[in-house]
């Protein structure tokens, strides 16, 4: 039967090594019996603990997709509530606006696709026939005013797309801004190739270290900010 | 070659500056050319500005019998400055809209792109239906955007304060056209610097710096 599979990355972005900051985006990738979920997250380099505000963020969709995932048909803007509250209290004691940060999650159960996004970064799919599509709209802002959790968000602040499960051979990445912005969207097939095909296969170490060596072939500016993301794509 | 750069785009994001400028009857004369003065010196300032987080963006829009961009948004690196004329009524209105319709444009301006600065200049009052085409530019993303403004002589400085929307902000006055080249210098300076900061996105504190009037 088809599967999915995946893995992710994150690396220290060089403004944040200059600035002897940690990393503050955080991924996760599950599997589970009710479902696949993969998760970025990148904490406001401007709050004083988004380093925990990113991880949390990742947790509390684990949280949230546990029990989401059991039921049939649960709706959307479910998830999203109950992953607002798991994040709320994993981020306590410390006030949740000092923990901001972005969160995208991909979900993927019974058949669906759930796609939820707040704040910057990208999510897209590539489909077996190598055409491309991103998952989310581009916002309407400018550069570095993004919506998080720990900001004054409502629902209608998260991008939410419910569809069927995409089919063997479709890839799904998700990633934060500091990826997303600098990838050439129109590469996007290639690059989803790229990882899955030469890449993916590589054990963890092996993998990392290749990835450190992609990144870090990079400019200075562009590996300013961490960059992070996680790959998943379904076996024909 | 690495695999991922070919990949990639540059990291540098566009800091787009748009000038809303008045070229109406009155300026004609000393004003104008201290203007056309103005304005080379600052592109060429930008063009020299070597910064991989942000790449300084300048359009031009006139108002002057008729509102037009006189130069649509280019890299100050690119751009070739062609001198304006001035003449006709002042639709400062029509000049608004045409703003506003700019930075909706995703195309124009994506949203990676960090908050436009609009700066306009004006030597008189609008001869057109400015208040709702203001309304426009004050609302939705535009709205985003930093305002300059810069009154001279004449300028019907009501209409400047409800383009700031802002009263802790200053309207940069000027008794005669002499100080458009100070007011220039001290927008160039402002953008530079917020292209060459941490965050070019963040908003700079405005103060006079040259004592115009």
């Amino acid at each position: 039967m088809p599967r999915w599979r995946g893995f992710g990355y994150s690396g220290l972005g060089t403004e944040h090594a200059r600035l002897e900051l940690p990393n503050q985006d955080a991924f996760d990738l599950r599997h589970y019996a009710v479902g696949d979920l993969a998760v970025v997250c990148d904490g406001l380099g401007s709050k004083p603990h988004s380093e925990l505000g990113s991880r949390m963020a990742c947790r509390a969709a684990r949280d949230a997709f546990r029990y989401w995932g059991k039921l049939a048909q649960s709706p959307p803007l479910a998830f999203i509530s109950l992953l607002h509250t798991m994040w709320n209290m994993r981020v306590l004691p410390h006030d949740p606006r000092d923990c901001a940060s972005t969160c995208l999650c991909v979900a993927l159960s019974g058949g669906r696709m759930v796609i939820a996004q707040l704040g910057d970064g990208l999510i897209a799919r590539v489909r077996p026939d190598g055409s491309s599509v991103l998952c989310t709209p581009e916002r309407e802002g400018f550069a570095n005013e993004t919506a998080s959790l720990g900001g004054s968000v409502s629902a209608a602040d998260w991008v939410l797309t419910d569809e069927d499960e995409p089919e063997p051979g479709s890839c799904i990445i998700a990633a934060t801004d500091g990826f997303s912005e600098i990838m050439n969207t129109t590469h996007l097939t290639e690059i989803c190739h790229w990882l899955r095909d030469d890449i993916g296969p590589l054990d963890t170490r092996s993998r990392k270290k290749a990835l450190d060596k992609e990144f870090g072939a990079l400019s200075n500016a562009q590996r300013g900010d961490d960059h992070t993301f996680v790959l998943l794509w379904r076996s024909t | 070659m690495t695999t991922l750069k070919k990949f990639t785009t540059s990291a540098s994001k566009p800091l787009p500056v748009i000038i809303l400028a008045d070229v109406s009857g009155s300026m004609l004369g000393p004003p104008i050319n201290m203007l056309n003065q103005a304005m080379a010196e600052m592109i060429s300032s930008f063009a020299g500005v070597k910064d991989e987080r942000a790449e300084i963006h300048v359009a031009v829009i006139t108002f002057g019998g008729d509102a037009e961009v006189h130069t649509p948004l280019t890299p100050a690196a690119e751009l070739a400055w062609t001198d304006m004329s001035a003449g006709g009524q002042t639709p400062m209105g029509s000049a608004f809209e045409l703003a506003r319709q700019m930075m909706e444009d995703k195309d124009a301006i994506p949203s990676r792109a960090f908050r436009p600065m609009v700066v306009l200049l004006s030597d008189g009052a609008p001869t057109d239906n400015w208040e709702p085409p203001l309304q426009g530019l004050l609302s939705g993303r535009a709205a985003k955007a930093e305002r300059l403004a810069m009154g001279i002589g004449a300028a019907d400085k009501a209409v400047l304060r409800k383009f700031l929307d802002d009263p802790e902000k200053p309207i940069f006055e000027a008794s005669d056209a002499s100080h458009i080249v100070d007011f220039f210098q001290f927008v160039t300076m402002s953008v530079t610097a917020r292209s060459r900061s941490a965050n070019p996105n963040a908003l700079i504190p405005v103060n006079n710096p040259f004592q115009l009037g």
